[in-house]
């Protein structure tokens, strides 16, 4: 699924490098996925086939603001109670969106899990479980390849600083943080001063929580860019073992390929268990009942997870910026590296399984921003977004108020974005540049000449310089012969972006062609491994005589430049886009669910399948779909390739049990892992990816024909009972009450 | 007599005399057809692959082992007569010919039935002519005779068309499994689109004949280079590639399709609709082999429905029974012979049929 960006902005450190505190170094850290989602439906979709040769997520003849463009995920704070009756005549009560709430999980810093039994037992994908599994492997075990189960309580293996969190408390908290910002003048002035009062209610409530209960903590989260503040309280576990896991080849079924994709086959499931401090397993009433028949096609379902974060809240010209500048600027950085990596890619040698995963990363992103890409040359859904907008503006005269205070946003938008445009083309040249797809030996001069200046001025925080010096010396080698292409590659962008005769590029390049620098830079660094640039940090790397110096040094301040800039805009950006959201929200109040947080969301929706390639998507896939992927793309590819032990499987285990289902709710990245709920909040699948067709609902939700894909929980009852022998765990789930 | 296309006089060419260069019988530069391109493609295809160019047997046992049909092409697959097209091409027969929607299965020669009124046609021979006033004018029952010249009239060549009027139905699926899941134009396909003839000589005896492609138990494999035999007008004798790699959907469309696909759109559908097998059916389907091949799909248009699919060894892989045209991508549809072989041994207890088949591919090989 997508981790992909997880490994790659370990070094995008540098950002406040020129003016700001170096305090304020930070790591981007960019929320992990399964994907988005679609409008919602009461009846079932239509079950006619329709042409869909071309994907639109958004109904390509209908311009028309629907009343879910914006989503539907919705919070725990304000319940949707009356959709839900409208929408389902489901009489959902407090207690119904208690039991909802409790059985819902974080797990970790960026997916969601469920917990499935009474003793502790938790659900959550495999894609969300691999670091995990790989931490508790054992020197000779590759567990991730060989799956694992433990087949008593005592072989349940702790993973290290993996902890879960369940949703306790929500309270609202928002008069008591806008207090403090009344009398401050100045927006950002009164943003700073919210956050500051934010987290300083968060330190009260959680000590205040803890003398009750050490496992409490309180969090204030901030919604409609802080129109909303509400004081969640987590109940922490932090003691988490691995219980079951099945091999990478069910977890991933089809690896990259088939990411994004439906019909699928993919079992991305894996069991932990949460401990109590006197090592026993949780006690854990509020958890989920286990579905025997599943659902039906039709279905009313939920998702209760943790949504990352989408761009349905801006502006038109916001949407069009990120039309014809970064995501295009994304995708063709990224199809050039995709194009250079790609003869590189499985083969044997040192360094291979990095330069593999980069390119596993790089194509995936690829195919995640170039759906995304795909939606925006949909002239429906900006025609949709612009009537949405239009909307507002004229809402917004409606009243003299809220004209005095919000007219000029939109316009100030617009403005940002033309200053941007001016900007772009420059910025193009250091796309995705010091981060981990990209060139070792730039990365590592990148990170060498930072760190020699944070020294030369006397930067004092030695945790900051460790961490840094950690990063650095924590990028993977590849073949000197894939660097060289990628600072060729590199520098011809950097040609193209500045230009022939720009004094940078005078400089680096001298009287040398960018091949023979590249070449020559390639044959004598320092650079090409952890040890030796380790060494060379030691000696004082901008005064050593390597041939990466003098260009690191021409190049890295354009760099921090651009990277200042870029985040100046950014800053003056958010500070708009939180004043719409207050615009959106004194117009339109809670009925509108305010843009995902990662923190906890119920999003409704119904199993439905959808027309796809001249023909239609049924809402479930089979195991026997696993078996023929397995025989028809076994001369091709080994993505589809079945372990040993479910080739031949047993004649009790029936491969017409439905695999993965298809639903309209709307998630988007840190969904992964969520359970999929009826009505009466039993499990009937646990979510891991959306469909292709979904990657447009970044900008407007639509379930035309975007679905969220899951796991069903009958083909993990099977898979549990007749492959991998785990009675135990099927008696636990079906038994909890 | 009509003149037909000029198309086929650079096929004849090839087919009486491959020491001829297409090239050298072309008026002019201008007048280059797609046909010469097609014609040298192929010839620069055999070379690149490193089999000798089987010029002579290998093009004589494509003309004779096609047969034409109204509309559509079969071809014959073994020594006594057996034939094998698409279901939907001898279900596109005038109302009078066509066999009915329902199964039938004749796994004796007793029981095979004679589609009344259906003529099929064989390629026989081309001969050059001095003149149009050279032409044929004999015709019979057994024979046609059809003129083609280049454009302009410099060069006539004499097409002599075998024609076969007692042509029986061996086997064909009911309509509903033949067009399962109702799917035109779409690939990945799970349809077991084909059906068996057999054509008997005028004594009333199947057809005795050593000009026909033996049956293949495999899938093409990845690029592997194949051929359509036909002679139409536009796409003469083309050269085609298995397509595998084309994106669609997000990933990328499978080499081929097997049975074990058709069972999971029949229970993903929940056992209803166009996916939906009569409960026999999904029964019988399940004790066949599920990995074999069931469709395959190679670059481009098919030329005609029913047209052979061969390799290299003039071994039939497929018959073509649709164009599909996804994402950007054309692409002609096939059955493979390997999963029709698997499904007439389960499925339609057509055991003999199956042997007649595995037969002749095994006395080929064994001859080759």
């Amino acid at each position: 699924m997508t981790d992909n960006y997880r490994n790659w902005f370990i070094a995008a450190l540098l950002l406040c490098f020129a003016g700001c505190a170096p305090g304020a170094v930070e790591v981007v850290q960019i929320i992990n996925q399964p994907l988005v989602v679609e409008e919602p439906q009461a009846t079932p979709p239509s079950a006619e086939k329709l042409d869909s040769s071309t994907s639109l997520t958004v109904d390509r003849f209908d311009v028309n603001i629907g009343r879910f463009d914006g989503g539907k995920m919705w919070t725990f704070d304000s319940s949707p109670v009356d959709w839900l009756a409208e929408a389902y005549e489901l009489e959902a009560d407090s207690a119904w969106f208690a039991k909802a709430r409790l059985g819902a999980l974080r797990f970790g810093t960026n997916c969601s899990a469920s917990f499935v039994s009474d003793q502790g037992l938790i659900l959550t994908n495999h894609h969300c479980a691999r670091e995990s599994i790989t931490e508790v492997s054992l020197e000779a075990e590759n567990l991730l390849e060989e799956g694992f189960f433990a087949t008593t309580s005592a072989e349940e293996r702790r993973v290290p600083d993996l902890y879960v969190e369940q949703l306790w408390d929500i309270a609202d908290v928002t008069k008591r943080v806008h207090g403090a910002s009344r009398v401050v003048r100045g927006d950002n002035e009164r943003v700073r001063a919210r956050r500051d009062k934010a987290s300083a209610i968060a330190d009260e409530l959680t000590s205040a929580a803890k003398k009750q209960d050490s496992t409490l903590r309180v969090e204030v989260i901030e919604l409609y860019s802080g129109e909303r503040y509400a004081a969640y309280t987590y109940r922490r576990y932090e003691d988490v073992r691995l219980v079951m896991a099945p091999e990478k080849r069910l977890g991933y079924f089809g690896g990259e390929k088939d990411n994004f994709t439906f019909p699928r086959f993919t079992l991305d499931m894996a069991f932990f268990r949460a401990y109590d401090e006197d090592d026993n397993p949780a006690v854990t009433p509020d958890h989920y009942t286990w579905s025997i028949d599943g659902a039906d096609e039709g279905d009313a379902v939920f998702v209760v997870g943790n949504p990352g974060s989408t761009s349905r809240f801006g502006s038109v010209s916001q949407l069009m910026f990120e039309r014809d500048y970064t995501l295009v600027q994304q995708v063709e950085t990224l199809e050039r590296r995709v194009e250079l990596l790609q003869p590189f890619v499985g083969m044997d040698g040192p360094g291979s399984d990095g330069l593999d995963h980069m390119w596993f990363s790089a194509s995936n992103s690829l195919k995640g921003l170039s759906g995304q890409l795909e939606g925006l040359y949909n002239d429906t859904l900006i025609a949709r977004r612009s009537a949405a907008e239009f909307q507002i503006k004229e809402d917004l005269f409606k009243s003299d108020s809220l004209s005095i205070r919000y007219r000029t946003v939109f316009q100030e938008l617009d403005e940002l974005q033309l200053s941007k445009r001016a900007e772009a083309d420059r910025l193009a040249a250091f796309t995705f540049f010091g981060t981990s797809i990209g060139s070792r030996i730039l990365t590592r001069a990148l990170y060498g000449y930072y760190y020699a200046n944070l020294l030369r001025r006397g930067f004092a925080d030695q945790e900051a310089l460790d961490d840094i010096l950690k990063d650095a010396l924590s990028l993977d080698d590849f073949p000197v012969e894939v660097d060289r292409a990628m600072i060729i590659l590199r520098l011809q962008e950097l040609t193209d972006a500045l230009g022939e005769q720009d004094p940078t590029i005078r400089s680096i390049l001298g009287e040398l062609t960018i091949d023979s620098l590249a070449s020559s830079i390639a044959a004598n660094t320092a650079l090409t491994d952890s040890a030796s640039f380790a060494e060379l940090l030691e000696k004082g790397f901008l005064g050593s005589e390597d041939p990466v110096v003098p260009v690191i040094s021409a190049l890295a301040p354009l760099y921090f430049t651009a990277q200042q800039q870029a985040e100046s805009f950014k800053n003056r950006e958010d500070l708009l886009v939180a004043e719409l959201a207050s615009l959106r929200f004194a117009l339109y109040g809670t009925n509108v669910p305010p843009d995902a947080s990662f923190s906890l969301r119920i999003s409704d929706g119904r199993v439905g399948g959808y027309a796809y390639n001249g023909t239609r998507a049924p809402a479930f896939t089979t195991f026997y779909g696993l078996y023929d992927h397995f025989h028809a793309y076994r001369s091709i590819s080994r993505s589809w390739d079945l372990p040993e032990r479910w080739r031949d499987s047993p004649e009790m285990f029936d491969l017409s049990t439905p695999l993965n289902l298809v639903s309209t709710n709307d998630i988007t990245g840190g969904n992964s892992g969520s359970p999929l709920l009826n009505k009466e909040l039993e499990i009937v699948g646990l979510v891991f990816d959306g469909n292709i067709e979904s990657l447009p609902n970044v900008y407007i939700f639509s379930d035309r024909t975007a679905r969220t894909v899951s796991v069903d929980v009958r083909a993990i009852k099977a898979s549990l009972e007749y492959i991998y022998g785990a009675e135990r765990l099927v008696e636990e789930i079906l038994e909890a009450e | 007599m009509r003149i037909r296309s000029v198309l086929y006089a650079f096929i004849s060419v090839l087919l009486i005399d491959p020491s001829v260069q297409a090239e050298q019988m072309m008026p002019s530069n201008e007048e280059e057809t797609v046909v010469v391109r097609h014609l040298r493609n192929l010839q620069a295809d055999t070379q690149n692959l490193g089999t000798p160019f089987k010029n002579q047997d290998w093009v004589e046992n494509v003309r004779l082992g096609t047969l034409q049909l109204p509309g559509c092409t079969g071809a014959l697959v073994s020594a006594d007569g057996l034939a094998v097209t698409s279901a939907a091409c001898l279900r596109s027969l005038e109302s009078w010919i066509r066999p009915s929607d329902s199964l039938f299965v004749a796994d004796q020669l007793s029981m095979e039935h004679r589609l009344a009124g259906l003529n099929v046609e064989q390629l026989a021979e081309i001969n050059q002519l001095v003149s149009m006033d050279d032409a044929s004018s004999n015709t019979s029952p057994e024979t046609r005779f059809e003129v083609i010249a280049l454009e302009d009239s410099s060069i006539f060549w004499e097409v002599t068309w075998r024609i076969y009027n007692d042509v029986r139905l061996v086997v064909i699926p009911p309509a509903e499994i033949a067009g399962f899941g109702k799917e035109d134009g779409v690939y990945p396909r799970y349809a077991p689109d084909f059906a068996f003839f057999r054509v008997y000589d005028e004594s009333g005896r199947p057809l005795n004949t050593e000009s026909y492609f033996a049956w293949s138990d495999r899938p093409p494999n990845d690029r592997e280079k194949l051929f359509m035999t036909v002679f139409d007008e536009n796409e003469p004798f083309t050269s085609v590639t298995l397509s595998n790699t084309h994106n669609y959907n997000g990933t990328v469309t499978p080499p081929h399709t097997t049975l074990y696909g058709m069972l999971d759109l029949h229970y993903s559908h929940e056992a209803a609709g166009d996916w939906g097998l009569p409960a026999e059916w999904s029964t019988k389907i399940q004790q066949s082999d599920l990995s074999a091949a069931l469709n395959f799909s190679v670059a481009g248009e098919c030329a005609q429905m029913g047209v052979a699919i061969v390799d290299i060894d003039m071994e039939i892989l497929g018959i073509a029974f649709d164009d599909a045209y996804t994402e950007g991508h054309e692409r002609c549809v096939a059955v493979s012979t390997a999963g029709i072989l698997a499904l007439l041994r389960t499925v339609f207890e057509a055991g003999g049929i199956a042997e007649e088949l595995a037969e002749q591919a095994r006395s080929i090989r064994d001859d080759g």
